[in-house]
């Protein structure tokens, strides 16, 4: 008696082949997938460190009540405050190092960028006091391969002397 | 002696094979459809109210209280919105330098005071075809706020959007003005 279970091997072949030619089509796409997903883990981390410093420069800057920008060099800066006494802060972009510092001149805090391979803090990083605007603006500048243009970058702006 | 064909039933017929096939790509076709478009909002939502452009929005606001006299708040409030992007409206403390150097340094390119409800102002822009494609859908991904009713205008509730350009994208941010 002839056994009728199991499949043929032309069954077989047909099934393989309609799942080679499925996974074939779709896997560019998932390998492109993954790879964003490397680019947007790296774009996160990069976020989080911007945000950070952000918030504990912009806190002094808004609260502190900015009146003076003493700009040693494109990297290095002094703010003077006044609210609620008269307080002095330090910035130092540190391009060589890839180390943003900032804080009161006898509490300095170094806030290192993500260790992550060939994200670097770009030398085009810069303090400016804009003297016709009476404004400062510090530009933070990342550079990594696969950011779009193979960089990132945020702007701190305030007004220097801003009447409340 | 008749010969008898023996039909071997086996396998596949081609027509299950193709309705099985069909069935395959239809359902991986919806699922391309639904998780694709997904992927570019994100991307476009990543320049939306960040933590940079909340801060820009900060200072239209402060801009906006300082400069801005009590009429431009009353049209505000019976238009819906208002383009406050012209420095000369900023009269009031001498803040129209001040505006100018605030748009200069922040690139600003749009700059709008909205009623705390953004419904008249979504209705506006969406039917004017003035307005960049960007700045549209920026304004339909906002929220309408009108939901609480505790700030309304007639309680001195206002809000700043603005637009400006950083590393050759737009980008948004949006914050709530008291009066």
């Amino acid at each position: 008696m002839i056994n009728k279970k199991g499949m043929t091997s032309i069954e077989l072949l047909v099934s393989f082949i309609i799942v080679s030619i499925i996974v074939v089509s779709i896997f560019n796409s998932i390998m492109s997938y993954r790879n964003k997903e490397k680019v947007e883990e790296i774009y996160n981390e990069v976020d989080s460190y911007s945000n950070n410093i952000q918030k504990t420069i912009q806190d002094d800057l808004i609260m502190g009540h900015l009146i003076n920008v003493n700009v040693i060099n494109k990297d290095e800066t002094i703010l003077t405050f006044d609210n609620p006494s008269n307080y002095e802060t330090k910035l130092i972009l540190n391009s060589k190092e890839g180390i943003i510092s900032y804080g009161k001149t006898d509490n300095i805090i170094d806030y290192t960028i993500p260790k992550i391979a060939d994200l670097t803090l770009s030398t085009k990083s810069k303090i400016e006091y804009l003297l016709d605007k009476n404004y400062l603006k510090i530009e933070i500048i990342f550079n990594h391969p696969n950011f779009t243009n193979k960089t990132y970058s945020f702007i701190i702006t305030c007004p220097i002397n801003y009447i409340y | 002696m008749r010969k008898t064909k023996i039909v071997n039933q086996k396998g596949f017929l081609l027509v299950e094979t193709l309705i099985v096939s069909v069935f395959i790509m239809g359902i991986f076709s919806l699922l391309f459809t639904n998780i694709v478009p997904l992927i570019g909002e994100y991307e476009r939502y990543k320049n939306y109210n960040t933590v940079e452009a909340t801060y820009i929005a900060h200072w239209a606001r402060m801009i906006a209280l300082k400069g801005l006299p009590t009429d431009i708040y009353t049209k505000t409030a019976s238009i819906g919105y208002i383009d406050i992007s012209d420095c000369n409206l900023y009269q009031e403390n001498n803040s129209s330098t001040i505006c100018q150097n605030f748009k200069d340094v922040n690139n600003i390119t749009k700059l709008y005071l909205t009623t705390y409800n953004t419904v008249e102002f979504k209705k506006y822009i969406k039917d004017n075809n003035s307005f960049s494609r960007d700045f549209k859908e920026y304004i339909d991904y906002l929220p309408t706020y009108s939901k609480n009713t505790n700030k309304t205008s007639s309680k001195g509730y206002y809000r700043v959007i603005i637009e400006y350009k950083a590393n050759n994208t737009n980008k948004y941010g949006t914050m709530e003005v008291a009066l």
